[in-house]
């Protein structure tokens, strides 16, 4: 059942409520092309969101609204109480602290001409909160944080495995101490054992530190396991939404099943 | 009988600037005609230039430092360039991972179609196809990988089909010259799921019917296991375990088979938490002495540093790699 | 959120200056490697290089300081070339060799000025341009570029120079004025290109401003492409100033200037040659050093490579 603008959110207080949120892209010749139709969800203090979908259902374009990144072209975004869609560049530069993004490809998310310290090290100094010793000493606890070697800051992207990269993403995204996480299909360009070991370390960072995440992901069994509820977008619109485990055990929708059926089953071991 | 094809104790390493990489590390196996196997792994461990080696288009700089691979009992190693073209789309064709950029995009799929028969007839020294002929022949490929309006999408372009038809597309050409091995490199990791499945159900549908003989290559083991009877599981340059799929799935011996399933996040059943393999693949400049997975493995001991484990067999078919594993 | 404290237990040793350079090192000898395994990039360093030497010590190297100056000695007019002058003298009795030494310095100043002057205005507007969403000012600054490079660079030089009455400066200015635009294309073009990647997208969610981007995502990925077109440039920016020089718009004899010197030896060919072919070739190699220097930069700067 898609959501309309006037559904009332399910906490009391949510930390992100977006109502009707709308993107329309401008095609050559002139055609429009409504990427994200009218999507409104919002999330709970301490709560993991997930958005599922396909290629083309919007998702991405939903978590850039979300930080405006890129700008909706009707909606709201309401972040802890204020309405955020109509702040100013200053004044959004300033909540980016808050609210901080990891990207789905770790290779193209850092510069390769930085090294590991510096990319770390660039929200704070963009934010101007800290520098010299103070600022070393924080990368080090960033790098502590995400279970990279502290060496590492002298390292060139390159030189990283995949896994490791995304856990530079990680720490840069958390170095502005931020409650808000928006996670853009983070584990999607890393090998199965390496996207378990994202997974877990975004689980306890998210209990240590009381963090909120929105999860775009495509992949339905990802999303079970680290989500608490779920919205299965197609084509700009949300299809549905509920509790994960209600949702994966009993789709309402016709399509969400089809989905489900899509993932290729192991034999039981 | 003599295996269709034979990788027997293969090593190739890769010139680069702080030595050479050995991307691998004598592979041994082998696939009857009929078969299907899987190989799996991850990033880095070889599968790829290994699939790529074996049509004779591996890395340039590559070179083999021992071992052999036997393609109907002839070392391809041996094929002249002017061989490989009576081998490579005729005898073992190969298919890819991004189909858009294997398909020319200024010729419509019917011309690309087209000019795939004609160059098997050229190849079999029969007389080149009319126009007409070409057409109906590739209209025919097309209904066989269940693509919808075959005649629509014969004057189409590549860039006006969707992923998936032009997954469909590559698979037809791979199999207009009745190939008696096909390669499928990674061939539904740039799918959506959906259309993921469609393709898998198809494969799984034309080995049946063509009793294909097949080599898939895929880091998804879910996808592996949709479409092969036996797998190879690969960890930096190795064959560390292999077996019927079933059989390596429900009981893997490996320590690394066993992490790559446990870090496999499951759709049904109990919500757990993940395991992952501790650690990152290693450099393969310098690669860890005896067992190449032993700085990763919980079971490690002494003997794994210093001895590289010989493949043992837990039953006639199924083998692992590991000093450790419990063969009973 | 408060980030958990660092435990005490994994704080390290201060790394040495190696370990922390270890990858800057590694590149390094890298580039080095690669260069050095391609003949004609070195034989391009190598000639650089003896530019460079010559230039900034030509008037301790050349065997006849004096004749630079104008000296007349009439007793030794187009002598051919001896062991006492290597390159023959000129119509006033200077050295030759001398002559090109000396203006070695001057050429290079000229192509230097040039080109640096040209990517100090092409390399901003091509990344304003590319990184502009306003399209009226990236319309502005490329149609500028468009009517610059339609008209060919020396003519307009020319025109310029005429204007402003021949002379060195009058014909640096001229050319430094000309000698932006490929800047502007080929950073605006590497701009776009890179402005789309993540880690710029990153770097705006974090709060980053546009200067703070510009400066320090943007144009260090730029940096590689303008190195070499720079280096191509050089011998492209001695060429036009010589030829310049050449038809008298440029320096005048008696400064050593290889065009100017080319200009009045052209009146005594062919019988004695040596007059031009020297200034001549000296043109000729400068040229083919920078370029070939070019080319293996290009070649080891590409981005394919950097991986090894």
């Amino acid at each position: 059942m898609p959501t309309s603008p006037d559904v009332t959110p399910l906490h009391p207080s949510p930390l992100l409520h977006a109502i009707g949120l709308v993107k329309v892209f401008h095609a050559s010749g002139g055609r429009e092309v409504r990427a994200v139709d009218g999507v409104g969800f919002s999330i709970g203090t301490g709560e993991v969101l997930g958005i599922v979908g396909e290629s083309g259902s919007g998702k991405s374009t939903i978590a850039r609204m979300v930080l405006r990144l890129i700008e909706p072209s009707a909606g709201r975004i309401m972040f802890a109480g204020q309405d955020i869609t109509a702040l100013g560049d200053e004044a959004m530069r300033r909540l980016r602290g808050d609210m901080q993004i990891v990207f789905q490809n770790p290779h193209s998310a850092l510069n390769g001409r930085r090294t590991i310290g510096e990319a770390i090290a660039e929200p704070l100094r963009v934010q101007t909160i800290a520098r010299g010793a103070a600022l070393h000493a924080r990368v080090d606890r960033l790098l502590d944080l995400v279970s990279l070697p502290r060496a590492f800051r002298h390292r060139y992207p390159h030189e990283l495995s995949g896994g490791q990269k995304q856990r530079v993403c990680i720490a840069r995204a958390l170095a502005l101490e931020p409650r808000f996480l928006v996670l853009d299909e983070p584990t999607s360009a890393l090998d199965v054992s390496v996207q378990a070991q994202i997974l877990d370390v975004l689980g306890e960072l998210r209990r240590e530190l009381s963090l909120t995440y929105l999860f775009i992901s495509h992949n339905l069994a990802v999303v079970r396991t680290l989500c608490d509820r779920v919205l299965v977008m197609s084509q700009g619109r949300v299809v549905e939404e509920g509790p994960v485990a209600a949702v994966f055990a009993n789709p309402s929708q016709a399509y969400t099943r089809t989905l489900l059926d899509s993932v290729p089953r192991l034999p039981r071991i | 009988m003599n295996a269709l094809l034979a990788i027997e104790d293969y090593h190739l390493a890769i010139p680069t600037f702080d030595g050479p990489a050995q991307v691998l590390n004598g592979i041994d196996l082998a696939l009857d005609a009929g078969e299907t196997l899987g190989i799996v792994g991850e990033s880095g461990c070889g599968k790829t230039v290994l699939a790529r080696t074996i049509l004779g288009i591996g890395p340039g700089r590559a070179a083999c430092t021992g071992g052999r691979i036997l393609f109907e009992g002839r070392d391809v190693a041996a094929f002249s360039e002017r061989d490989w073209r009576g081998i490579r789309g005729v005898k073992i064709s190969m298919i890819f991972q991004d189909p858009m950029t294997y398909l020319n995009p200024l010729f419509t799929i019917g011309r690309q179609l087209g000019d795939a028969i004609a160059a098997h007839a050229r190849a079999q020294g029969a007389p080149r196809p009319g126009r007409a002929e070409r057409r109906t022949r590739a209209a025919e490929l097309l209904a066989q990988v269940a693509l919808r309006e075959p005649q629509r999408a014969l004057d189409s372009y590549p860039h006006q089909l969707s992923g998936g038809m032009r997954q469909r597309v590559l698979i037809a050409l791979a199999l207009s010259g009745k190939p008696r091995l096909l390669i499928a490199d990674e061939p539904t990791t740039a799918l959506d799921v959906t259309v993921q499945a469609q393709v898998l159900r198809l494969l799984r549908d034309l080995v049946d019917r063509l009793r294909l003989t097949v080599v898939m290559i895929s880091h998804d083991v879910g996808a592996i296991a949709a479409l092969t009877e036996r797998i190879a599981v690969m960890y930096a340059g190795n064959v560390v375990e292999e077996g019927p799929t079933t059989r390596v799935l429900a009981r893997p011996l490996h320590p690394y088979t066993r992490g790559l399933l446990a870090a496999l996040p499951a759709i049904d059943g109990e919500i757990r938490r993940l395991a992952g393999v501790p650690g990152t693949i290693p450099s393969l400049i310098d690669p860890p002495t005896g067992c190449r997975f032993h700085p990763r493995c919980s079971r490690a001991t002494a003997i794994c540093a210093a001895e590289r484990p010989a493949m043992r067999r837990a039953d006639p078919a199924h083998s692992v790699a590991c000093h450790h594993a419990d063969l009973s | 959120m408060a980030l958990p404290d660092a435990s005490p237990a994994l704080a390290d040793a201060p790394p040495t200056f190696r370990m922390r350079h270890a990858t800057t090192i590694r590149q390094w000898r890298l580039y080095a490697h690669l260069f050095s395994r391609s003949f004609s990039s070195m034989l391009g360093l190598a000639l650089v290089a003896l530019f460079l030497v010559l230039a900034a010590f030509g008037p301790w190297l050349a065997p006849y300081p004096g004749d630079t100056a104008g000296a007349v000695k009439l007793s030794q007019r187009l002598l051919a070339p001896s062991f006492a002058h290597p390159f023959g003298t000129d119509e006033m009795g200077a050295d030759l060799l001398s002559r090109v030494i000396v203006g070695t310095r001057i050429s290079l100043w000229i192509g230097l000025i040039i080109t640096v002057v040209g990517a100090g205005i092409g390399v901003p507007l091509g990344i304003v341009a590319g990184y502009t969403k306003s399209r009226l000012l990236r319309g502005a600054i490329m149609r500028l570029t468009d009517l610059f490079l339609a008209v060919p660079g020396l003519a307009l030089a020319l025109a310029i120079v005429a204007a402003l009455g021949p002379g060195i400066a009058n014909c640096i200015a001229a050319l430094a004025l000309v000698w932006w635009p490929g800047y502007v294309r080929l950073v605006e073009a590497k701009t776009l290109s890179v402005k789309e990647e993540l880690f710029v997208e990153a770097s705006r969610a974090a709060g980053a401003r546009t200067p703070w981007i510009l400066w320090h995502h943007i144009l260090p990925n730029c940096l590689s492409p303008i190195i070499v077109k720079l280096s191509m440039d050089m011998g492209l920016a001695v060429l036009s100033a010589a030829s310049l020089g050449f038809i008298g718009l440029g320096a005048k004899p008696p400064d050593p200037e290889w065009g100017a010197m080319i200009s009045v030896a052209r009146s005594y060919m062919p019988d004695w040659w040596w007059y031009s072919a020297f200034p001549g070739l000296a043109i000729f190699l400068t040229v083919l050093g920078f370029n070939l220097l070019g080319d293996g930069l290009r070649d080891i700067l590409d981005p394919r490579s950097s991986g090894r």
